[in-house]
């Protein structure tokens, strides 16, 4: 347990000025139809830090990230972004008022080339689409090769880059990552987590879940171990790499 | 490294060799290749998104391979039907649970026991009626004192059985959608203990359970491998895999990186960069680098099928 | 050869229309996961509108289009949507089909209200004249219906490759969640999708309403996209581009079939081929496609399931029917209402049940829905007629042993496929039949088939009580087998496979043979029911066996509850009883309450709050948040031999 509460959350109310907006999760409880995945969840994530979620498969990680999101209502309980209740705010909403989920797999649209991607991460906002496809092509040049090419014939190392480019050129409050070295290279997810660090110093707020405990804790600044729904420990990535070994492998 | 030579063939339960699976670009199986000897307990491990659930999937015909065959006790079912493979003697359970909800835990390990019943024969059909024997009825939970006569009571009283082994006492008459991911993960074993396979296999069937069952489960599966029976099985449990398997296979990026008894198995440094993962700059990883993402990059068009479904 | 090129003309042009309404109901389907079963509806509302408004009114063509398609369809599509179909969310994979079909009877029901049939409509071009080509004359209406059918096909194009709407609306096919969680809205996308698949929908009726010569028919109408569905089944239900080519080939080849082939058939051979064409189409089209893969898909279904009564309970609830039966025939033996003996209205009503018991079995409990069960019942009457002079026990016999095999020939080519495609194959079925087959002269007569009433040695069921009381026999025989069926462990593996096929699969059962013989078991009782009310009613007519009476039932069935008993004959009570005082009423009254019982999976009789719990029976729930699954640790030695043979 966190011990901590949205109350202290500090900066939630009067944040300093230009400071991103953290998470607050009090006692949230979610479920898949009759079955509760969630038991009461409290985490507390500090504006601008990148913060790892760990823990087996099974501990309700990547369901919490789908509440966060919208994807998945509550059954009970609260997250707040920023200063605002997440509340019944459906997906798009969130997404549209800066919160940037990268779901578990691949985050793109397989039967759209490159570029129509990358018009759709930009759907609302009227950005100019020659200045987002730039931002792109300039991170990750292997795309601009693939520009006309279908997001599904791409290698799951590009598909993943197009993924989170989403997160590069909407500028996003929050960004929550869902196992983003799934079957990828580790000099890919290297590179990967390279771009979420740069992010995350111009002051979004990350929140990532990770199978590979040393390369979440690597970007991290803040950790917490899940297990069984629930908030197990929480602490610096030092103190989460020791306690996390006895959870893994034990 | 050829695992399949490492590990003696001839009598394997099961034979995979170079199995291959592509969903558009990405390469979910290249080339893997493994066996699994009876009375044993089989280890696969890997990251998610190593491709073990897909591997499963080929193996229980579920997913066709692009390439690659399949052996079943020296059958070869590459092309055969998944019922037909079950018949053979093959059970699995699946990651995400595949009960049938509507039915109580009862009746869905009875659906297992009798999967071999034709219901159209007179026998079966006769027993409908309520003056012949009291039809098993759903979670009953003991068939009647007078003589195991009806089939359905012989099922009801073997699945109360089959559950009792797997720690469900009393619970037969639960309707299997209400329960919680670590019941239900048992109903599906039992269901799939109670067609009598050769050959189990096991994906994931460790977590949501807590340290006291998962060490029950453990015992459960060496009893069951000392009674004849394969299990392959699929664990992100370290203890639990390295605990009671007799050999491991590890996949990583659709392929067998490493084989070997457990001890081999926590000495590969291969191994441990793969599971572990490997910080940005940490040395260590570049022995795990394996041919991802970077390879096909470069390598003109890897599409395969232009998706043009539309 | 100039009429060669005539029937060209007239293919092309006919294949465009359906080619219109294919394309919508494709970019609904793809948009929104829902088959719209009312495309056919939604066009034949246009029709009329465009003849009371042009014909009736004198309207100017233009006017009339734009309020048809931009003022009427596109908000009717974008309403449909929101209100209709976004609660079905999360609802049983039937519910959305059934809403769509009680969308389509409420609209004919609606439109026979406002447009009496009894009055003769014909729309006139919207172009007159026509012009000379290579010896034959083209109307300047086909130019034009071909050519609007090319503008909607670029159209359609630009919108989907070059705006970002468009992008968006393939992207919610890929994942709809993506595309939320990229900010847009995939409920506004599949609103978008019902909107342009109502607008195709209504300018394919616009248009094709001028080719209907003999005057608009409501039904025919509605009936006209069956040609559709093959086309959009050939393209998959995705793909635009060859569901258009598809449709233009149908279109042609009911043409070149109608002129070149209908003309050689001997006429005693019966069968009107036209008629049966889409049929042909659609099923060609089955069998083309692809085979689905099995996927595991976590499972989902938490239904309650209803209880399911005893062995003893059922026949001891079917003892006490009887009797109550009994005793209505004892009072009511002569009583009459309209003309027709109540007596007669309950061997309707026992009949139907016996139909609606059979859609317990194969859509409440195996989840495959049947549109056809009423075509069953006409073929079974049929055969009742004509075996052994009609009234012989044998003509049962053969009635429900005939409808079971067209039953498996009907689910062979569908079971590796879709649950939709069954339902789809059904409906094309149920229309080919009805309308090649019932209103053929040759073979159903045209004043119907007599099908007398049963007489066995020593026992005659000619009169209406002894005849009621039969029929009623074999619906508490029916109950309680389906019963029975439902507690055994065939009723096990029908729950089952409706709940998860890979699951089903990898325990070693054969899902594509259990869905056959459901379907064949329900087809057999639905031909039974069919030669039992031949008998009840002595003689059939051809318009009993319809399509929309049909669906009607099937509605009604759901409304009260498709997976029990009782809901299968509170159904027919229903149906009967409401035919009897508003027959046009019928499928306002279906469509109605279809889209009020909504997402309920139970219909009424699921209702918790109307719930009768019998005091004998123990209510078992175990709160298994109490329950330490710890009790692993006692795992009890699981050795071989446990597996029970067969």
């Amino acid at each position: 347990m966190t011990g901590l509460t949205a109350e202290s959350a500090g900066g939630r109310r009067g944040a300093v000025a230009g400071l991103p907006p953290g998470i607050a999760i009090t006692d949230l409880r979610a479920a898949y139809g009759r079955i509760e995945v969630l038991h009461g969840v409290e985490l507390l994530v500090p504006p601008g830090s990148v913060y790892a979620l760990l823990g087996p498969n099974g501990a309700g990680k990547s369901t919490l990230l789908k509440v966060i999101s919208g994807r998945l209502r509550a059954t009970s309980g609260q997250v707040v972004i920023g200063e605002k209740p997440v509340g019944k705010a459906s997906t798009e909403k969130l997404a549209r008022s800066g919160v940037c989920a990268i779901p578990e797999g691949r985050g793109v649209f397989p039967n759209l080339t490159v570029r129509e991607n990358l018009r759709i991460w930009t759907y609302r906002g009227g950005m100019d689409i020659n200045e987002v496809e730039d931002t792109t092509y300039e991170e990750f040049p292997r795309l601009k090769e693939r520009r006309r090419q279908m997001a599904g014939t791409l290698s799951g190392g590009e598909q993943q880059m197009l993924a989170i480019s989403r997160a590069l050129v909407t500028h996003p409050k929050v960004l929550l990552l869902d196992e983003l070295s799934m079957g990828l290279a580790p000099l890919i997810v290297a590179e990967l987590y390279d771009l979420v660090g740069n992010l995350a110093r111009k002051g979004m707020t990350v929140l990532l879940v990770e199978q590979f405990v040393s390369t979440a804790l690597s970007v991290a600044n803040r950790a917490a171990i899940m297990v069984h729904g629930r908030i197990e420990q929480e602490g610096s990535p030092e103190e989460m790499a020791e306690a996390a070994l006895s959870v893994y492998l034990a | 490294m050829s695992p399949v030579d490492a590990h003696a063939r001839g009598s394997a339960v099961l034979m995979v060799s170079e199995v291959a699976v592509r969903f558009g670009g990405v390469a979910a199986l290249r080339d893997v290749s493994l066996s699994v000897q009876p009375a044993t307990v089989t280890g696969l491990i890997g990251p998610n998104g190593a491709g073990k659930t897909t591997l499963f999937n080929v193996i229980s015909g579920l997913q066709a391979p692009d390439r690659g065959s399949v052996h079943l006790f020296d059958t070869d079912v590459t092309a055969m039907k998944p019922h037909r493979r079950a018949r053979l003697g093959l059970a699995r359970t699946f990651q995400r649970l595949e009960l049938f909800g509507s039915l109580t835990a009862g009746e869905n390990v009875q659906v297992g026991l009798e999967s071999a019943v034709k219901w159209w024969e007179w026998r079966h059909l006769s027993r409908s009626f309520p003056w012949k024997r009291r039809a098993a009825r759903p979670g009953d939970a003991a068939p009647d004192g007078d003589g195991p006569s009806g089939l359905g009571s012989v099922a009801a009283a073997t699945s109360d059985r089959l559950l009792d082994g797997v720690g469900l006492e009393g619970l037969g008459h639960q309707q299997a959608s209400a329960m919680p991911t670590g019941l239900a993960r048992m109903v599906e074993l039992a269901r799939a203990l109670a067609i009598g396979p050769k050959l189990l296999l096991l994906d994931e069937p460790g977590s949501g359970l807590d340290e006291a069952e998962s060490k029950a489960l453990g015992d459960l599966l060496v009893k069951l491998a000392a009674g004849g029976m394969a299990v392959l099985l699929v664990e992100h449990d370290m203890e639990l895999v390295m605990g009671i398997s007799d050999y491991i296979y590890v996949l990583d990026f659709g392929d067998v990186i490493a084989s070997g008894t457990p001890e081999e198995i926590r000495r590969d440094p291969m191994v441990q960069a793969a599971y572990l993962g490997a910080m940005p700059d940490d040395p260590g990883s570049e022995g795990a680098t394996v041919t991802e993402g970077i390879g096909a990059g470069t390598g003109g068009s890897p599409g395969i099928e232009p998706g043009g479904d539309r | 050869m100039s009429n060669f090129l005539q029937y060209t003309v007239f293919g092309i042009m006919l294949g465009a229309g359906y080619a219109i309404a294919a394309t919508g109901l494709v970019v609904t389907y793809t948009t929104s996961g829902v088959f719209n079963f009312a495309q056919g509806a939604v066009g034949m509302i246009a029709a009329f509108s465009y003849w009371e408004l042009v014909t009736a009114h004198h309207v100017p063509i233009l006017v009339a289009l734009v309020i048809i398609l931009v003022l009427g369809a596109s908000i009717a599509g974008a309403l449909v949507e929101r209100v209709l179909m976004r609660r079905l969310h999360g609802a049983s994979a039937e519910r959305p089909v059934m809403v769509t079909l009680g969308l389509m009877v409420i609209l004919t029901g609606l439109a026979a209200i406002v447009w009496s049939p009894s009055t003769q409509r014909t729309v006139g071009y919207m172009i007159n004249g026509q012009f000379g080509l290579l010896g034959i004359n083209i109307q300047y209406q086909y130019v034009l219906i071909i050519a609007v059918a090319i503008a909607v096909a670029i159209g359609l194009r630009a919108l989907f490759y070059s705006t970002r709407p468009g992008y968006a609306l393939r992207a919610v096919v890929d994942d709809p969640e993506l595309l939320a969680m990229s900010g847009a809205s995939p409920n506004r996308m599949s609103q978008y999708g019902w909107i342009l698949g109502f607008v195709m929908a209504a300018l394919s009726g616009v248009l094709l309403a001028s080719t209907q010569t003999t005057g608009l028919n409501i039904e025919a109408m509605t009936l006209l996209v069956v040609s559709g569905y093959a086309a959009a089944i050939v393209g998959r239900l995705k793909n635009i581009p060859i569901t258009f080519a598809a449709a233009v080939g149908i279109g042609l080849a009911e043409n070149y079939i109608g002129n070149y082939v209908v003309p050689h058939v001997p006429q005693n051979l019966g069968l009107d081929i036209t008629n049966a064409l889409p049929m042909v189409f659609l099923f060609i089209a089955l069998v083309t496609l692809p085979s689905v893969r099995l996927r595991a898909v976590g499972r989902l279904t938490t239904l309650r399931v209803p209880r399911v009564a005893s062995g003893w309970e059922s026949l001891v609830a079917g003892g006490v029917f009887f009797a109550v039966a009994v005793t209505a025939a004892l009072l009511f033996g002569n009583t009459a209402f309209k003309g027709t003996t109540l007596l007669t209205l309950g061997g309707v009503v026992m009949a139907l049940g016996i139909v609606g018991l059979s859609l317990v079995l194969v859509t409440g409990y195996s989840g495959q829905v049947s549109l056809c069960q009423f075509s069953f019942m006409g073929i079974g009457a049929f055969v009742m007629g004509k075996v052994a002079g009609g009234g012989s026990l044998l003509g049962l016999l053969a009635a429900t042993a005939v409808c079971a095999g067209i039953g498996a020939l009907i689910a062979l080519p569908t079971i590796r496929l879709r649950d939709l495609y069954l339902a789809l194959a059904t409906f094309a079925f149920a229309d080919a039949v009805a309308n090649a087959f019932f209103t053929d002269p040759h073979i159903y007569g045209s004043g119907g088939v007599g099908v007398g009433r049963i007489v066995l040695p020593g026992l005659s069921f000619g009169g209406d009580a002894s005849e009621f009381l039969m029929v009623t026999a074999f619906f508490v025989l029916a109950a309680w087998m389906v019963l029975a069926m439902r507690r055994s462990l065939f009723g096990r593996r029908l729950l089952a496979v409706n709940d998860s096929p890979a699951a089903y699969a990898t325990v070693g059962l054969n899902i594509g043979f259990t869905k056959v013989a459901v379907f064949a078991i329900a087809a057999g009782m639905a031909g039974l029911a069919g030669a039992l009310y031949g008998t009840v009613q002595q003689i059939v007519g051809t318009s009993d066996f319809d399509v929309f009476p049909g669906i009607i039932f099937v509605l009604f069935v759901t409304i009260w509850s498709i997976r029990t008993v009782s809901g299968a004959f509170l159904a027919a009570l229903t149906y009967v009883v409401l035919n009897q005082l508003w027959p046009s009423g019928l499928g306002l009254f279906a469509g109605i309450g279809i889209i009020l019982i909504g997402r309920a999976a139970g219909g009424i009789l699921g209702i918790e709050a109307i719930q009768v719990h019998l005091p004998w029976v123990r209510r078992r729930q175990t709160d298994l948040a109490e329950i330490p699954t710890a009790a692993l640790a006692g795992a009890a030695i699981i050795g071989g031999g446990t597996h029970v043979a067969g």
